[in-house]
């Protein structure tokens, strides 16, 4: 009886494997493999997507770094068939050839048709950045750039988030050194606990005198930028030997490195500045004054709001641009390209946008947008809408209206620049962003007052900023080791040489005294053995040999 | 018999009657540890000879030491080692005096009936260690022990997170020890004090050799607990490896330096062992 009813509990268990193997003979399912960043998706739009496209399941998996994601695909070239890395990781891949360029000859003239929308639709800026790095190794050296490599899904800069309560702080933000320099913050820092990242912090403060004469000097934007970039992107020892240094000397001051907890400790105050890139910069000064809400769900009390802004640094910052590329290992391209085509239609970029605080690449589009009230109840849907206009009226980063109401002015057109200098707001000009060709009039400028400016320009930056904003190239392997030399150096301590021998000597002592102690037995028969043997000689008597007994 | 030979009594040889097979569905003893033999194969012995490989040859696949000779000629892996040893030293001897006392009552307490207050100290490592943490620092930097030293908030994390694996095994030692000893030595006049160091300690040395196993060896590289509570400024061994592997893209340093802490694991492994006997068997968690 027991043994027949553990067979039959065998076979039960045996049973989900037969259903499995059973359900993929049946139907043609292609399975899509996508690895992305963590909380860098609306994962409602992969559930979408596949009711789109019943054919295509979507294994949706994430990884931590960029590193991370390299190591992977190193192992197993056809792990995944989408992937987001960084560019600087995109630039290192292409050059080792683990990914495959997605605009290519080669691929069916059908699949490219697909990201026609993409190609009209993604900003002309980053198009420009993206066409100017070109792949200088490798199978696809020279014939490629950046730009055919990846469908952009976000971008963003780095600068500080601080707390606007602490008195004259705007003076310090602007720049890299001045946060430090400022005696009030310090213990009330953090910076990222990320190599690349800190290296260009350092960077930026040990060449800030140089970087300030580029900027100041009388070269158009182009050259200035290029310039910017080469300065960024110095790896000869002397500089990793001064960024070095200068870190090290930061240490003092910092409350810690940190990855992830920034934003929190911020919104608690623990912290007054950190350093952060501009999608966790808006989250940030979202959360702290009660826009939005946390992960449990709760939106902040009034009492306790604090009002965050950001900054990028005068001296220039770092530009990144993270996209979805294709490992070489994959021949997914029918549902690939499908992906690639859904994920870059306007109305997910926002969705998408609206869900991570990041911002997209892509820029122009009609899409019809419905708005609904916390209780999930339509207010209103508006038909061929913009990323842009939405990003005035749904997020409200324009705020014109307010400032009419302020001023008392009926008609737009009376807002002149002495109204704005009156009542503390400020005009900026995205067009450099968002203007489609030269035939495109629609008038980019957003109005906004000075508080809000810091959540305008994480969200978009002006064409100021982007110009002293440098990409930052990846490092070669003798470069990154000196650099991860110098980091590890920074993050240990550094212990006065007397304290470690110090330490070296009451370890062995204490060793010795643990081994003395451990073979005491057999140390008192040695001692014995000894005594035995010179009273042997002594008497002139035949030693018999005994075994030691414990 | 001359010369001091040693007597031997020489005795037949007992025949035991073998046991009859025990069987599990058919399957003998043996072949029900096969796939535990293959597990052990595929995910221990293969990756600690793949940590070997790694660790004497360079990126390129030759044969080198110079892994080694960077670990050990680097000032920071070595201060970062000594800072490891020294926190987790630091954090074993905490909790071993905080244990004891608390073990000792809940072996004697006649509250502990069904061992219901064993339970309570036990219970929080149900709890996710990661959550534990987060929640301890909060505490932490409300009282504001963080501003005064990041090294003390650090061992405290790990105290508070490393406890149980300190009261458990010590418990176990204790609860079983026979009392009868320790009314003989009563009996014969020994003060309370005199009993505890003359009997109680030395029978509970197992225990403590465990425990100190237990606490000393994952503290050296528990990096999640130096992150969360000294707030990324302090680094310990273990974080190092990690970003060897991670950030850096360094295996190869990485595995030597694996095999460095896994020398010194082997090393304390065996300086604790000296206390052991078959008593221990059972106290570990």
């Amino acid at each position: 009886m027991k043994k027949i009813l553990s067979l039959i509990l065998a076979i039960l268990m045996l049973a989900p494997f037969f259903s499995l193997v059973g359900c993929k003979q049946e139907s043609d399912i292609t399975i899509l493999r996508i690895c992305n960043c963590e909380d860098y998706i609306d994962e409602s739009l992969i559930d979408q997507f596949e009711e789109e496209n019943p054919d295509i399941d979507v294994v949706y998996s994430t990884y931590g770094t960029n590193e991370n994601l390299y190591n992977e695909l190193v192992i197993n070239p056809n792990s995944y068939d989408l992937v987001v890395p960084s560019e600087y990781m995109i630039e290192k891949l292409a050059n080792e050839g683990r990914i495959q360029p997605l605009f290519s000859q080669e691929r069916d003239a059908q699949m490219i048709d697909k990201l026609d929308d993409y190609e009209t639709n993604v900003s002309s800026f980053i198009k420009d950045r993206l066409k100017n790095i070109p792949i200088t190794q490798g199978i696809y050296k020279n014939a490629y750039n950046l730009y055919d490599f990846m469908v952009g899904y976000m971008w963003g800069t780095m600068g500080w988030v601080y707390d606007t309560a602490i008195e004259d702080i705007e003076n310090y933000v602007s720049s890299w050194a001045g946060v430090f320099n400022n005696s009030s913050l310090n213990g009330k820092i953090t910076i990222k606990d990320a190599v690349r990242d800190s290296y260009l912090v350092g960077l930026a403060m040990v060449y800030q005198e140089e970087l300030t004469n580029i900027l100041a000097s009388s070269d158009d934007d182009a050259t200035k930028n290029a310039k910017i970039t080469e300065v960024l992107n110095r790896t000869d020892s002397t500089a990793i030997n001064l960024v070095g240094q200068k870190l090290s000397s930061l240490k003092s001051k910092l409350y810690g490195f940190e990855v992830d907890s920034g934003k929190n400790d911020i919104v608690l105050g623990r912290i007054n500045a950190y350093v952060a890139w501009s999608g966790d910069a808006t989250y940030a000064i979202d959360l702290a004054c009660g826009d939005d809400i946390d992960e449990d769900g709760n939106v902040l009390e009034e009492d306790k709001w604090r009002y965050l802004s950001y900054s990028v640094p005068e001296e220039g910052s770092n530009i990144w641009f993270d996209g979805f590329v294709m490992p070489s290992g994959s021949t997914n391209y029918d549902a690939v390209y499908k992906f690639l085509e859904f994920i870059s239609r306007p109305e997910n970029v926002f969705a998408n946008m609206d869900y991570t605080g990041y911002t997209g690449m892509v820029a122009n589009g009609e899409f019809d947008f419905t708005e609904y009230d916390e209780n999930g109840e339509e207010i209103e849907t508006r038909k061929n809408t913009t990323i842009f206009s939405e990003m005035c009226n749904y997020w409200e980063l324009d705020e014109r209206s307010y400032l009419l109401d302020v001023a008392g002015l009926t008609d737009e057109n009376q807002i002149t620049d002495a109204v704005l200098t009156e009542y503390g707001y400020q005009k900026v000009d995205l067009s450099y962003f968002f203007k489609k060709d030269s035939q495109d009039t629609t008038d980019y400028n957003v109005i906004v007052s000075n508080d809000s400016y810091g959540r305008l320009i994480a969200q978009y930056p002006t064409k100021e900023i982007v110009d002293r904003c440098a990409v930052m190239k990846y490092y070669e392997n003798d470069q990154l080791l000196a650099i991860n030399e110098m980091w590890e150096g920074v993050k240990g301590e550094t212990f006065p040489i007397g304290l470690i021998i110090g330490i070296i000597v009451l370890v062995v002592i204490l060793a010795v005294v643990i081994l003395l102690y451990r073979f005491k037995d057999k140390i008192k028969w040695v001692k014995i053995n000894i005594k035995r043997k010179t009273y042997a000689e002594k008497h002139n008597l035949k030693l018999v040999k005994k075994e030691f007994i414990k | 018999m001359a010369n001091g030979d040693i007597k031997r009594i020489s005795r037949e040889p007992i025949k035991y009657e073998a046991p009859a097979k025990r069987t599990l569905l058919g399957f003998s003893r043996k072949q029900l540890c096969i796939p535990y033999g293959v597990f052990l194969a595929c995910f221990v012995v293969l990756p600690l000879l793949l940590i070997v490989f790694y660790s004497f040859t360079d990126s390129t696949g030759h044969i080198s030491i110079n892994n080694f000779v960077k670990f050990f000629s680097s000032a920071t892996t070595l201060t970062t080692v000594i800072i490891s040893i020294l926190l987790a030293l630091a954090t074993t001897v905490i909790c071993l005096l905080l244990a004891y006392p608390v073990a000792y009552i809940l072996a004697r307490s006649n509250l502990n009936k069904g061992g219901t207050l064993l339970l309570l100290f036990i219970m929080p490592m149900w709890i996710n260690f990661v959550l534990r943490a987060m929640a301890m620092k909060d505490l932490l930097t409300m009282i504001g022990v963080f501003e005064i030293n990041p090294y003390l908030s650090v061992i405290i994390g790990m105290v508070y997170d490393y406890l149980p694996f300190m009261i458990m095994p010590l418990y176990t030692v204790l609860v079983k020890m026979d009392k009868s000893l320790i009314e003989a030595s009563q009996d014969l006049g020994a003060s309370p004090v005199r009993t505890f160091f003359k009997v109680t300690l030395p029978l509970s040395m197992p225990g403590i050799a465990s425990g100190i196993t237990m606490v000393f060896m994952p503290t050296m590289t528990c990096y999640v607990i130096s992150d969360t509570f000294g707030n990324g400024l302090i680094t310990i061994i273990g974080k190092l490896i990690d970003e060897q592997f991670t950030t850096f893209q360094n295996w190869n340093l990485g595995s030597a330096m694996a095999l460095v802490l896994l020398v010194i694991m082997l090393i304390s492994m065996w300086v604790t062992g000296g206390f052991k006997s078959e008593d221990t068997r059972g106290t570990n968690l």
